[in-house]
């Protein structure tokens, strides 16, 4: 075989020329996006049912029979070894082994069949005295439950004589979505693996690869040793993020479980149903997280700006940085400190500062409530927000306007353009580009909105306040230790999807304004 | 060859990795599980004292900074256990015991309030106590105090076998709030301190007291409230003047569950509370505000922002409250105001209870944790003093002869003296604010379950000043104990939703934001179903 380059005689199996370096053999293609994604949707759907309530059978504080999956079946090692498949056929994918990983992605399948018709679940039935001997279970067959139904029949003591009484209910089945989706990752994993949509989104250069890097050429393990010392150093931070970040998201698959005190147990999408369904406060919280955020990141970037500007224009320089520091000064004040000084200032007592003027001019009889009030808080957050983080955002603006060079403004200003035209059309088109990165940057975090609002929310304004974060505060410490960790887990899987999207959408819109992603 | 090996090496050891990780916590599942009820006969005097265990507390145990180690070491020596302490931070305490439930990392031996306790019971994480206690020297003991079974039997709740059973020990009563009117107000508005001490007024008198206490002063308002309502039961206790007989959440009436909160009576309620915040008799700004800064507008220095009534705990407070107030340069008399007739009785909230955890029964030690160290604290000896007042040369002692002792200068520079009698006891300089005396330990001396041996409750012979012990008895003498609310799953579920409703309309009506009918309107609209759903689920218990 000849080197397609310099014609040179290759040696057998060489997929890179010795005389020219060039590549030869199969080009390396793309990775098949969509089949990870299929794997990522196959992975999402072992957490979801199988089979399916058609009613909630809850006697003696223990959801019965609701829901079956992967999670309560009596042999949990098909779930893992599910698990490993997936995570097999994302190697593969990752090795451009398409072929291996279709398999994984069929056995995948297979596995889901055979556990769904060839083992037991798992029934919670009821408590035992001790939970160390955990809850009482029976076995159940999936095919038995979606021809005959499942009765639960119990015995609940009288809170006035302590006497008993036999409460029984019935339930009848039907297939879960945890199999539909299954399905659907599967097609993707196979159609995927044969699709390249990545080409459709790169262009192609003209250029030979091993010119695009110093190291091209290379094997992995020849990069990780030729960088060995970079790697080492990076050692520390990958597993500190491999436990603090990704070790943690395992807890994710609470969301799908019944979780008081402790020894959860699956109850498929019971939580989802109920977030959704019944429960006023969770959207109020969702819609007052964006509005608050977005509306947040606007103001405080637009005030940025204009601090900025105005700094800008300031000649002397000691009083430039005396005022810089002031406003540098309130991001470095923790919440409650701000808090307490606005309370301080705005209270409704006559010692507060604010209302007194108010009175004394006569804009208002009465003083106003600013910060217990639904009306007033929202206006308030944001000045509180403005005051103590304004100072701060203006760093990178300054940078920015300490990079525009003099020669432009001396042309403009001897082609006669006064400081305002000056501004119009040499400052503010420079720090165009900082700005909308800026807020690119700041939009992916709306959903992180937490410390804040806990700390300035009273009972009078949680219609307008409470935000996703506090609501899972409060769901999970504030009912005197009722709270169903699955339940919150829920909450937070969602606010963490809606931000992942986010985060995605900005890093795409990053691409198209910059030229780089954000993650 | 070599790099596929490397390749498929890295694979399994990925996979193992995850599969490992997966497993982690999968718990019991799958085991074919019919229980275990763990009930056995115990013969309890041949009950052998426990190895090294750990006990959760709050800071209503010394703490290390106010001398906590002399405490732990003084019980050591006492009881002879070996107890490892352990102490999260009081106002996360809860936070905290949740967390240990939660990672399985129980202690042995922990403080819980009463809805924890039915709570823990019934998820089955406590060890059912009920036999252990019919057979403790305490019961038997002739020494406790006539409330005593009321108390115990406050601590009987569901279990997770679904038998009653009592799973948790107070060692004292749950106390209660009561009215503390300062005498300096009274007598600034022209009236006598003696006329209402023990006066048993109307709504409409009391209102009366508030709008002569308000014109007389220069302050905004006449009452420092801690929020508008309390955040655990029996919720109305810092403004019971107001709230009367309301109830704030689901009570037993006429043998069904009904919502005390949608009743003509806490409407009425509402009401009188807007109207007192519009005449400036409540601080408009209790919105959010803390027990803290409360009491701190009570000792606030600031004519404008002083308070002149205070609804606030009865016993030891009524000395602290006093000593607060005297180190500010304050006027300290105060007087506590009988319940009015609207309200008949203050309400004694549920005591704090000591639960031992499964984790202690896991390893054989429930019985003896019992025995030695919680059968002990109410000895009527020297561990009850231990429990009682703390280490002896740290937090209290007894002197051979008449001796004095200053303590600490305060923010002003005065210095107090203290007279220790020959043979008594005396509470010394707290190590944490050496400007105040100790007031006690864990067990309020006045509201302990059972006696010492000599036969007194502690207050008239040992470190209780007669201030205390008057308070004290006038609350006796006027309250009723609370009543717990059984825990059922719909009512877990949304009682954290529901109530934080109340609360919003609570303080929407109080700040005038709200009419209490639009206020009522929007509870139904918004967690009416929940509400429905709750007391369904509660009158089922009933059946």
């Amino acid at each position: 075989m000849q080197c397609k380059s310099c014609q040179a005689e290759l040696p057998k199996k060489a997929k890179i020329c010795p005389r020219c370096g060039t590549m030869n053999g199969k080009p390396k293609t793309n990775l098949k996006v969509l089949a990870v994604a299929g794997f990522v949707i196959m992975l999402v759907g072992s957490l979801l049912p199988f089979i399916q309530a058609d009613k909630v059978i809850e006697i003696n504080d223990v959801l019965e029979a609701y829901s079956f999956g992967f999670m309560n079946v009596s042999v949990p090692v098909m779930w893992y070894l599910f698990i490993a498949l997936i995570v097999a056929g994302i190697l593969f994918l990752v090795a451009r082994k398409e072929i291996f990983a279709i398999v994984c992605g069929i056995l995948a399948a297979v596995d889901t069949v055979v556990t769904f018709f060839g083992f037991d679940y798992v029934v919670t039935v009821g408590k035992n005295k001790y939970a160390t001997a955990g809850y009482r279970t029976a076995n159940v067959k999936l095919t038995d439950l979606l021809n005959n139904g499942y009765t639960a029949s119990k015995e609940t003591t009288s809170v006035i004589d302590h006497s008993t009484s036999v409460i029984t209910e019935t339930a009848n089945y039907s297939v879960g979505i945890g199999l539909f989706v299954i399905a659907i990752g599967l097609v993707f994993v196979v159609a995927g693996s044969f699709i390249d949509i990545m080409k459709y989104f790169k262009k192609d250069l003209g250029v030979d690869a091993k010119y695009l890097s110093n190291s091209i050429n290379q094997s992995i393990s020849q990069k990780i040793y030729y960088y060995r010392g970079f790697y080492i150093m990076f050692l520390p931070v990958f597993i500190m993020i491999i436990i603090f970040n990704y070790l943690p998201m395992l807890g994710c698959r609470y969301a799908f479980t019944r979780y008081i005190v402790a020894n959860p147990y699956y109850a498929g999408l019971y939580h989802f149903v109920a977030m959704f369904t019944n429960d006023t406060f969770f959207w109020s919280s969702f819609r007052n997280t964006l509005i608050l955020s977005i509306i947040k990141l606007i103001l405080n970037t637009g005030f940025a700006v204009i601090i900025s500007l105005l700094l800008n224009e300031i000649v002397n320089m000691l009083f430039k940085k005396t005022v810089q520091t002031i406003v540098y000064l309130p991001h470095f004040m923790s919440w409650v400190v701000v808090y307490s000084v606005f309370k301080m200032l705005l209270s409704v007592n006559t010692t507060g500062v604010i209302n007194g003027f108010l009175i004394n001019i006569g804009l208002t009889n009465d003083p106003i409530p600013f910060l217990a009030d639904s009306r007033y808080w929202r206006g308030t957050y944001y000045v509180m927000n403005i005051w103590k983080d304004t100072g701060w955002g203006t760093v990178l603006f300054l940078a920015t306007l300490s990079g525009i060079s003099p020669d432009l403004y001396e042309a403009a200003q001897i082609d006669g353009a006064n400081r305002f035209k000056r501004l119009i059309y040499i400052t503010f088109p420079a720090l165009a580009n900082t700005i909308i990165t800026v807020f690119i940057l700041n939009l992916a975090k709306v959903m992180n909105l937490y410390e804040s609002v806990f700390v300035t929310m009273s009972d009078s304004v949680t219609d307008v306040a409470q935000v996703l974060q506090t609501y899972v505060y409060y769901k999970t410490f504030q009912g005197s230790g009722n709270s169903d960790y699955g339940y919150s887990t829920a909450v937070g899987l969602f606010k963490s999807f809606v931000g992942m999207i986010l985060v995605l959408g900005c890093n795409w819109a990053s691409k198209k304004v910059r030229g780089r992603g954000i993650v | 060859m070599k790099k596929t090996f490397k390749k498929i090496a890295a694979v399994g050891l990925t996979l193992t990795s995850v599969m490992s990780l997966v497993a982690c916590g999968s718990g019991k599942k799958g085991s074919d599980n019919k229980g275990d009820d763990g009930d056995k006969a115990v013969d309890w005097s041949k009950v052998e004292k426990p190895g090294k265990f750990t006990v959760c507390v709050d800071n209503t145990v010394v703490t290390e900074a106010n001398g906590g180690n002399a405490f732990y070491d003084a019980l050591k020596e006492a009881t002879g256990l070996d107890i490892e302490w352990v102490r999260p931070d009081h106002k996360s305490y809860y936070e905290s015991v949740q967390n240990y439930f939660a990672t399985g990392d129980a202690p042995d031996v922990v403080l819980l309030s009463s809805d924890y306790l039915a709570l823990y019971a019934n998820s089955g994480y406590l060890w059912d106590m009920t036999d252990a206690w019919e057979n403790s020297a305490t019961k038997n003991s002739g020494r406790l105090i006539s409330s005593a079974d009321k108390i115990m039997n406050a601590n009987s709740v569901l279990g997770a076998d679904g038998e009653y059973g009592i799973y948790g020990f107070s060692p004292f009563r749950g106390n209660g709030c009561c009215t503390y009117v300062k005498t300096a107000w009274l007598e600034a508005a022209g009236l006598k301190a003696s006329d209402y001490e023990k006066k048993e007024m109307t709504f409409s008198e009391y209102y009366d007291l508030l709008k002569k206490l308000k014109a007389a002063s220069s302050s905004d308002y006449v009452i420092s409230a801690p929020g508008w309502i309390s955040a655990e039961a029996p919720y109305t206790n810092y403004l019971p003047e107001f709230y009367q007989k309301a109830n704030y959440t689901f009570y037993l009436k006429d043998g069904q569950f009904v919502d005390g909160f949608s009743e003509q009576a806490m409407q009425d309620a509402l009401q009188r509370i807007q109207d007192a915040v519009k005449d400036g008799i409540i601080d408009k700004e209790s919105n959010g505000q803390g027990t803290s800064d409360a009491r701190n507008k009570f000792f606030s220095t600031n004519p404008k922002t002083e308070s002149g009534v205070f609804t606030y705990w009865a016993g030891t407070w009524a000395d602290t409250l006093k000593s607060n107030l005297s180190s500010k340069g304050l006027d300290d008399n105060l007087i506590a105001i009988y319940p009015i007739k609207e309200l008949g009785a203050y309400t004694e909230r549920l005591s704090t209870a000591w639960a031992i955890t499964i984790h202690a029964y896991e390893n054989g030690n429930a019985e003896g944790i019992f025995k030695y160290f919680i059968d002990t604290m109410l000895d009527g000896d020297a561990v009850q003093m231990l429990w009682t007042y703390g280490a002896k040369g740290t937090h209290w002692d007894v002197y051979d002869k008449d001796t004095e002792f200053t303590l600490a200068a305060d923010s002003k520079g005065n210095v107090k003296t203290v007279k220790a009698t020959a043979g008594k006891l005396v509470m010394l300089p707290s190590p944490e604010t050496p400007t105040a005396q100790v007031k006690k330990n864990h067990i309020d001396p006045v509201l302990s379950l059972a006696n010492f041996k000599d036969g007194t409750l502690g207050a008239a012979s040992k470190g209780v000043s007669d201030n205390v012990a008057a308070n004290f008895e006038m609350f006796s003498a006027h309250s009723e104990v609370a009543t717990p609310l059984p825990m059922t799953t719909a009512l877990a579920n949304n009682i954290s939703d529901i109530n934080a409703e109340r609360n919003t309309v609570i303080a929407n009506v109080a700040t005038g934001q709200m009419s209490v009918a639009d206020g009522m309107a929007e509870y139904k609209k918004v967690v009416g179903d929940k509400v429905e759903e709750s007391l369904k689920s509660l009158n089922d218990l009933l059946k």
